[in-house]
């Protein structure tokens, strides 16, 4: 058959059919995304943290950003604030999601599509609108829904969005309220794909409940895990809308909520110091990259992969 | 059954994960609106950015002025309206790059700095020398550099004035009429907390009227010559001690909210939780539109001052609309922007229906404009604001906004006031400023 095919027409023929080009064209549309949208960007951070950056008249300055950014109290503030929030969001929303998603994989609970939903429909709302209600939940008079709830308890009223321990709670309630559902449902997935005869050969050997979580749930689950464990670092490094919403704009009082991207983004777009804003992206960039790089390490992704 | 579950769950998760990644840009939603005027046959096309949607009237309405007077040069103007700072962020990063600016652009005085000092204005002296007797031009010059050149032009005078909770001052048995310097404030305010249980005034911590007053008076400046930032001055010592001497003995308290432009704050304040606020005159329309509980309980009087026979009236605020660099149509902007704002038309526009006090002087003893029955601020207020104006003449502080004072504003309000008032009380302020001035990154 191949012997009919006109000579002329080979090229094209050979180019679409051939099997070593056919898999570039395939993975092209990511590449292609990747190379203008990310690779490009970072490149080019990486520059203009050098540059005193003022459009076209823009001039190569060293390490003057850095030597400018480093000792700066308000940037160690929003790297501790940063460093804080992703270690104890990452505390909660590993186990409090994981134990949920066991719940209402068991058998005994009732109702598992309703409580399935509503934990997931927070992750569903805009962040905008879920600020603003926050926001005025913990409204500092008297009227406000939480000073209400807690003089129930005979509690003078607080001021919840000026006091660094309260702007925490507050600040945590509300990552757990809004991503609790989404990690249930990685860790619901996740409790499906295993093999129920290995409960029930557990539960022949005499295991319990809390056993069996222990020695056959969690283990199994460790894929999921490191999943939940990336995404919630990345999440939490990157957190800004939450504070930006909360306090009605990147002016949190003291720098309470204030992030290492809110930081970038008001060095950057609101004082259109592009250097500096640069600058602390590349700081964010490699500390991202090493925490990500030791936690995957620890979690032996890169050992498996070598057998 | 299982597998459909199972797809269930997978296309959930793909859903949250995708709004895992799309989470930092959910803020930028603004959700902007557009306005023209009547458009001509012939006229330039102009665009227009603006982050108030009362402006988007005005500058159409003021565009059909415009044709109207000048059959030979007519405007159609489209004016886009967006939420204050998506658009200050939009406006800045599109001068950055040189592409896809508007023709003007309103800009905020605390973000102006930012454009004068990257040079991304065009100079407007030329557009505003015909009007130049007729106007108050400290509100022009302020927002200029040191060379003499200046770049946009104000919707109001911006004057500052004390607003007076009527009921709590005849409560206290105290006429505002008697209070000139801050030590007659104090003792006024010992009298009210005394008698109402009320405190007399609150402060921001995440903005800076109060402060800047204080600081204006004595003619102080939060930049120095060159436009560094320059926040350990004398002056700026004084006033953070004097202000916490009034809140030390309570008669002074931290805004509910932190600001006087929170929902906490309006309701607070419409409720008579404090005796007076000092503010600019544009703030009255705050009072109309939040505070319907307070119609014909607040009187506007002059701002308490250091010393007897000083100037008791200062400008505070205010928002610079300025052509912006990139242009086609350079001369015809600046011209229908002088005209728009320092014109009689435009000035009795915006006093008329934005409660701005006008910048152009002859108003202030147009009786047609300062005893207009219909005027819904002169309804409301028990004195006439225009009284002010007139007693303390066009000789009157601004705010120096050239050099870096954006970036400084940025520290003030975030950090400096909530240490000053609240979370720091006890640290000397001369410290406490050194600590701040340090933190600043220029």
């Amino acid at each position: 058959m191949e012997k009919n095919v006109p000579k002329k027409k080979k090229f094209s023929t050979k180019f679409l059919y051939s099997q070593k080009i056919a898999p570039y064209v395939f993975i092209s549309p990511f590449v292609i995304t990747f190379v203008i949208f990310f690779a490009y960007s970072i490149v080019n951070m990486v520059i203009m943290s050098f540059q005193n950056v003022a459009g076209a008249k823009s001039t190569f300055i060293g390490f003057e950003n850095y030597a400018k950014i480093l000792p700066n109290a308000v940037f160690r503030k929003a790297l501790r604030n940063s460093i804080f929030y992703t270690i104890v969001s990452c505390a909660l929303m590993i186990p409090i999601p994981l134990v949920m998603a066991a719940m209402l994989n068991s058998r005994h609970m009732r109702a598992k599509s309703f409580f399935r939903s509503i934990t997931f429909i927070p992750a569903l709302t805009s962040v905008v609108v879920a600020g603003v209600i926050f926001r005025l939940m913990f409204g500092e008079l008297e009227g406000s829904f939480m000073n209400q709830v807690i003089g129930i308890f005979g509690k003078e009223p607080i001021v919840w969005l000026r006091t660094p321990l309260t702007v925490w709670i507050i600040l945590f309630f509300l990552c757990l309220w809004r991503w609790t559902g989404v990690n249930m449902m990685y860790y619901l997935s996740g409790l499906q794909q295993i093999d129920s005869s290995l409960y029930e050969s557990a539960a022949i050997d005499g295991a319990g409940t809390l056993q069996t979580f222990r020695y056959i749930t969690i283990p199994l689950l460790k894929p999921t895990t490191i999943y939940v464990l990336t995404i919630s670092i990345f999440g939490g490094m990157a957190m800004f809308s939450e504070s930006y919403m909360i306090f009605n704009g990147n002016k949190s009082p003291n720098n309470v909520g204030t992030t290492l991207v809110g930081m970038l983004y008001r060095m950057g777009f609101e004082q259109g110091n592009m250097g500096i804003a640069s600058a602390i992206g590349v700081i964010f960039l490699l500390i991202v990259l090493v925490v990500n790089v030791i936690q995957l390490f620890i979690n032996g992704t890169f050992g498996r992969k070598e057998k | 059954m299982k597998k459909r579950l199972m797809t269930t769950v997978l296309a959930a998760a793909l859903v949250g994960s995708a709004m895992f990644g799309a989470m930092p840009a959910a803020a930028s939603d603004d959700g902007s609106t557009q306005g023209t005027n009547t458009f001509v046959d012939g006229g330039t096309e102009m665009s227009f950015w603006t982050f108030q949607e009362l402006h988007v009237a005005f500058w159409t309405s003021m565009a059909d002025v415009w044709n109207e007077q000048n059959p030979d040069r007519p405007i159609n103007l489209t004016v886009t309206n967006g939420e204050s700072h998506s658009l200050h962020t939009k406006l800045l990063t599109a001068c950055e790059a040189g592409e896809g600016t508007p023709d003007i652009a309103d800009i905020e005085i605390g973000y102006y700095g930012s454009f004068v000092n990257k040079d991304y204005l065009i100079p407007i002296n030329d557009a505003v020398e015909p009007y130049k007797d007729d106007v108050v031009m400290s509100r022009v010059t302020m927002y200029g550099d040191r060379d003499g050149n200046y770049y946009g032009v104000d919707f109001h005078l911006g004057a500052t004035v004390a607003y007076y909770n009527m009921d709590i001052m005849n409560e206290a048995g105290i006429d505002p009429a008697d209070i000139v310097t801050w030590d007659d404030y104090i003792e006024a305010g010992k009298t009210v907390l005394e008698k109402t249980g009320k405190p007399m005034t609150a402060v921001e911590t995440n903005d800076l009227f109060l402060p800047q007053l204080m600081m204006l008076e004595l003619g102080a400046q939060y930049v120095d010559e060159e436009g560094n930032p320059n926040l350990v001055t004398d002056e700026h010592i004084q006033v953070i001690d004097k202000i916490r001497e009034m809140i030390d003995l309570g008669i002074v308290i931290v805004a509910p909210g932190g600001g006087f432009h929170t929902e906490e704050w309006y309701g607070f304040l419409d409720q008579g939780g404090v005796a007076s606020v000092l503010m600019p005159l544009w703030y009255m329309g705050r009072f109309t539109d939040y505070m319907p509980d307070l119609d014909q309980k607040m009187g506007i009087y002059q701002i308490p001052v250091w010393n007897e026979g000083d100037v008791r009236e200062v400008l505070q605020g205010g928002t610079g609309t300025s052509v912006i660099k990139g242009t086609a149509n350079e001369q015809l902007a600046k011209d229908f922007l002088a005209f728009a704002k320092l014109s009689k038309e435009g000035c009795t526009y915006e006093w008329n229906n934005l409660g701005f006090d006008p910048i152009r002087t002859e108003l202030w003893d147009d009786p047609e404009i300062t005893e207009n029955p219909d005027n819904k601020f002169l309804k409301y207020f028990l004195t006439n604001p225009f009284d002010i104006l007139k007693a303390n003449g066009t000789d009157l502080t601004a705010p120096d906004i050239s050099g870096l004072y954006s970036t400084t504003y940025a520290t003030l309000v975030s950090t400096t006031y909530a240490n000053a008032f609240e979370i720091s009380l006890d640290t000397p302020a001369a410290d406490l400023l050194q600590e701040e001035q340090d933190s600043i990154i220029f």
